[in-house]
């Protein structure tokens, strides 16, 4: 019996500032590799400090290395933003549920991010624009607080030039003297602006959990079916093996039955804002 | 049929059950209730002395030795690394004198620790164990509803051995188990009597009658909306310290917390998981201080939804109605009334 | 080498002397630790900057609130070392009486006139406050922790649950559920159930737990016979003038 609470060692290759406070870490594997799905998790351990649950953010189809786009919020990304390329660091998984992309074959696609709700995201976006034909009209709503919050910026610039996605940007609030070419306000306000038929059409919705909660809401106003949202969930998931009980929303495990659940399977529950 | 159960059922006093301990503890650690102050606690035993077979519960349940309240799951070392690797304890081990409620928790958690992964911590040590059941004769208080819930008095399996008070301080003795034959063989017991095996069915069918505390907690879990909106919560809530003694005490509970810690020189250290409550405030916190159960409600009513019916228990309800939870509430809630309370309503 | 001062306001010394009884172990901490300012100890000046101050005692005279404002400047982290400096501790006590039949009691009429004190505040009345280690005095587990996590730059992992959760884990006997005032469920844990685990109720020197229900508790001790004169004495002892005990402490 393997144990699945002791890590592998991944080696921190690379590291890229995205934010202020958030970095992308690319990291090597090492004596293994990572199969894992669009929107899976992993444990990232920084010994003597803790583990930390963080989702994976690289493209599912490359196996060298994967990638974790981390905003510094708590002492084990603190103590991730400290270490540097070369740096040993502890993983397990991946865990849970990813997104629903090949039940989802066929449909049209909106993708709505908020803040450090990209990252997420950023596998499932990859995987769709890769198997374009499959699914009809693809779109992605990306709103952060301000434009130096704004994640994956140049990618989501180039994904706008090709490759049959349309894609809307927008930012709470800007500085007055600030260059910013796209949207002000709130992510929720793109959808004015969509052209995914929502009667045949899935969303996929990562952001803070109250944008997620209006963000549904104008959904199933558009006349999205409940159970076509679809939302990944962030709670505390200590163990990633739906043991230590500390995700738990109702009678879901978030590790095992989420992060990514349909909105009629979470709307039930209590403890959660959404 | 009665001759061939007379073949593997014996009578024991004391002084044989005696010989039963000695002969165990040759190959396990024997671990059976013991008085503490006013309580008892699970505790290793030399000898039949050492225990109480009339024990009304232990503080801390049984499976305490199977899912410690404390452990290292690994050692790790900071420098030229980091390096790290497992560290699994494990002694075989009797668990001695096991109510019916504590051993269908047992099975529970059997069940729920072998769920999408497997703990390897909690299994390496039930695998090896041996169990000791014991039949009450009736409710060993006034806190105690397994009957209500089926998971007791009477004990129907996943025992070794299984023990029933006929007469005072004479118990009839049963194998479950390969293991647990070999070991009676040991012991040299003197084989029941027809009256003997009688008179365990009589204390069987008089037991279950003898309860004077009650819970049906069917169709009472998530997503009921009648229950998660009831006001009990907001009553019970009012009067609930958020101590975590319910959970603590609970032999379902199995929520842990797993936290690094440094020894002093700042470069080896463990990683340690720890029961949890999720009663206790910082359970449900995420990273900036967010909080899903911020409220002593929301958390009162998790964890006794989760007992009608929650996460290890399935579709079963995960409360085995040993009464822990009661009596160790300092602020008297119980979750039998509170349930009678939310009967009305669904 | 991480930068400490040990500074003492109103008190009786006993967290410094915790620190002493770290005994051994602070020497595996000689060459991570310097000890730049404790009057216990050394006669060390005081210095421009700490890394870290361990401040004991609560504030209860007119220099008091110079001289911690003068350590807040000094120092990066200010830890409130102890039940006094974290919650105002024993001395306020004295909050609840007339300051002039205070003085009285404890310097004599005479005395009296010369004694400039004030109400006894915790330090976080007058200075940001970093870091809280209630107790009276803390165990020795959460001030390594403090030490090893500032040596490292981590946030300590300090215990926010109630004391029950200690006591449980240690197979102790509920004292409350028999009957005995024990404050347990609503102080904080890091003593290791200390006085339950010796068959004595809690008195509270660890403060409030994350989310304490004093109401609750205090028709608990109502329910087993404590009159309400018994009742205050017993939430003001160590923490009255702390937010989530002040209403019921009636200050």
């Amino acid at each position: 019996m393997t144990n699945p609470y002791i890590p592998m060692k991944a080696e921190i290759v690379s590291i890229k500032t995205e934010t202020r406070d958030i970095k992308t870490f690319r990291l090597k594997p090492l004596g293994g590799k990572l199969k894992f799905e669009a929107g899976q998790f992993v444990e990232v351990s920084v010994f003597g400090v803790g583990e930390a649950p963080i989702s994976i953010s690289s493209d599912p189809d490359v196996d060298d290395y994967f990638e974790l786009s981390v905003r510094r919020v708590g002492s084990v990304t603190g103590a991730l933003f400290k270490l540097s390329e070369g740096a040993i660091i502890g993983v397990r998984g991946p865990y849970g549920r990813g997104w629903p992309l090949k039940e989802s074959e066929g449909m049209d696609v909106l993708i709505v991010g908020g803040g450090c709700g990209a990252a997420p995201l950023r596998p499932a976006i990859l995987k769709l624009l890769r198997s374009r034909d499959r699914y009809g009209r693809i779109e992605l709503l990306y709103g952060a607080r301000t434009p130096s919050d704004v994640m994956y910026m140049e990618e989501f610039e180039a994904i706008a030039e090709g490759s049959g996605c349309r894609v809307l940007l927008t930012v709470d609030t800007i500085a007055p003297d600030n260059r910013w070419r796209y949207s002000v306000g709130v992510v929720t306000s793109l959808f004015d602006k969509i052209s995914v038929n929502p009667f045949r059409s899935v969303a996929l919705v990562c952001g803070p959990e109250i944008m997620m909660m209006y963000a549904v809401r104008d959904l199933l106003r558009l006349g999205f079916k409940p159970e076509n949202i679809y939302l990944s969930m962030e709670r505390r998931m200590r163990c990633g093996l739906g043991f230590c009980g500390h995700c738990q929303i109702g009678r879901k495990y978030v590790c095992l039955d989420g992060p990514v659940f349909s909105y009629s399977e979470i709307a039930p529950m209590p403890d959660k804002i959404v | 049929m009665s001759v061939v159960g007379s073949m593997n059922t014996f009578i024991a006093d004391l002084h044989d059950l005696d010989r039963l301990v000695e002969v165990a503890r040759s190959r396990y650690s024997v671990y059976a209730p013991v008085r503490r102050g006013r309580g008892y606690v699970f505790s290793k035993i030399e000898g039949m002395s050492d225990t109480d077979l009339r024990y009304n519960r232990t503080i801390l349940p049984p499976t305490k030795i199977f899912h410690r309240p404390k452990e290292v799951l690994l050692r790790f070392q900071l420098a030229d690394g980091p390096e790290f690797g497992e560290v699994v304890e494990v002694e075989p081990m009797m668990i001695f004198g096991v109510h019916a409620c504590d051993l269908n928790a047992i099975l529970r958690l059997d069940r729920f620790f072998t769920r999408r992964f497997e703990d390897p911590y909690y299994l390496a040590r039930r695998r090896g164990s041996v169990v000791v059941a014991l039949n009450c004769n009736g409710p060993r208080d006034e806190y105690c509803f397994c009957a209500s819930l089926g998971t007791g008095p009477t004990v129907y399996g996943g025992y070794d051995i299984l023990l029933t008070e006929v007469r005072d301080r004479m118990f009839l003795v049963e194998a479950g188990s390969e293991i647990g034959a070999n070991l009676i063989d040991e012991a040299r017991f003197r084989r029941a009597s027809m009256s003997d095996m009688e008179a365990k069915k009589a204390v069987a069918s008089t037991a279950k009658r003898e309860f004077r505390r009650y819970a049906d907690f069917r169709s009472l879990s998530y997503p009921v909306i009648e229950v998660l909106a009831h006001t009990v919560w907001d009553e019970e809530a009012d009067k609930c310290f958020s101590c975590g003694n319910c959970s603590l005490v609970c032999p379902t509970c199995y929520c842990y917390e797993i936290y690094d810690t440094l020894d002093m020189d700042l470069n080896s250290g463990f990683r340690v998981r720890r029961l949890d409550s999720c009663q206790l405030y910082g359970y449900a916190e995420v990273a900036l201080g967010g909080n899903f159960r911020k409220s002593r409600k929301a958390r009162l009513r998790h964890w006794m939804v989760c007992k009608f019916g929650g996460a290890a228990g399935g579709e079963l309800s995960s409360c085995v109605g040993c009464g822990r939870c009661i009596f160790y509430c300092p602020a008297r809630i119980d979750i039998t009334s509170v349930a009678s309370r939310l009967r009305e309503a669904v | 080498m991480l930068k400490i001062g040990l500074f003492k306001f109103s008190s009786c010394s006993g967290c410094q002397l915790s620190f002493l009884r770290l005994n051994e172990k602070l020497l595996d901490l000689v060459d991570k630790l310097d000890i730049a300012y404790w009057v216990m100890v050394s006669d060390n000046d005081v210095e421009d900057s700490y890394d870290v101050a361990f401040v004991e005692g609560s504030i209860s005279t007119p220099e008091d609130i110079y001289s911690i404002k003068d350590v807040r400047a000094r120092s990066k982290v200010l830890i409130a070392f102890g039940a006094c400096a974290s919650f105002g501790g024993l001395n306020s006590i004295r909050n609840y009486m007339v300051q002039k039949d205070v003085e009285k009691i404890v310097y004599g009429s005479s005395g009296a006139l010369s004694v400039k004190s004030i109400i006894s505040y915790p330090i976080d009345f007058y200075v940001d406050v970093d870091i809280y280690l209630g107790g009276c005095p803390p165990s020795l587990s959460d001030i390594l922790e403090v030490i090893k996590a500032s040596i490292l730059g981590f946030k300590p992992r300090l215990p926010d649950y109630p004391v029950c959760v200690e006591c449980k884990l240690s197979e102790n006997e509920c004292l409350l559920v028999n009957g005995e005032p024990c404050m347990g469920p609503i102080i904080r844990a890091g003593c290791g159930a200390l006085c339950p685990s010796l068959g004595r109720t809690c008195e509270g020197c660890y403060g409030p737990q994350a989310d304490p229900n004093p109401n609750s508790l205090a028709d608990k001790f109502r329910e087993i016979g404590l009159s309400e004169d018994e009742i205050l004495c017993r939430l003001r002892k160590y923490a009255g003038m702390h937010r989530d005990f002040r209403g019921i402490a009636k200050l």
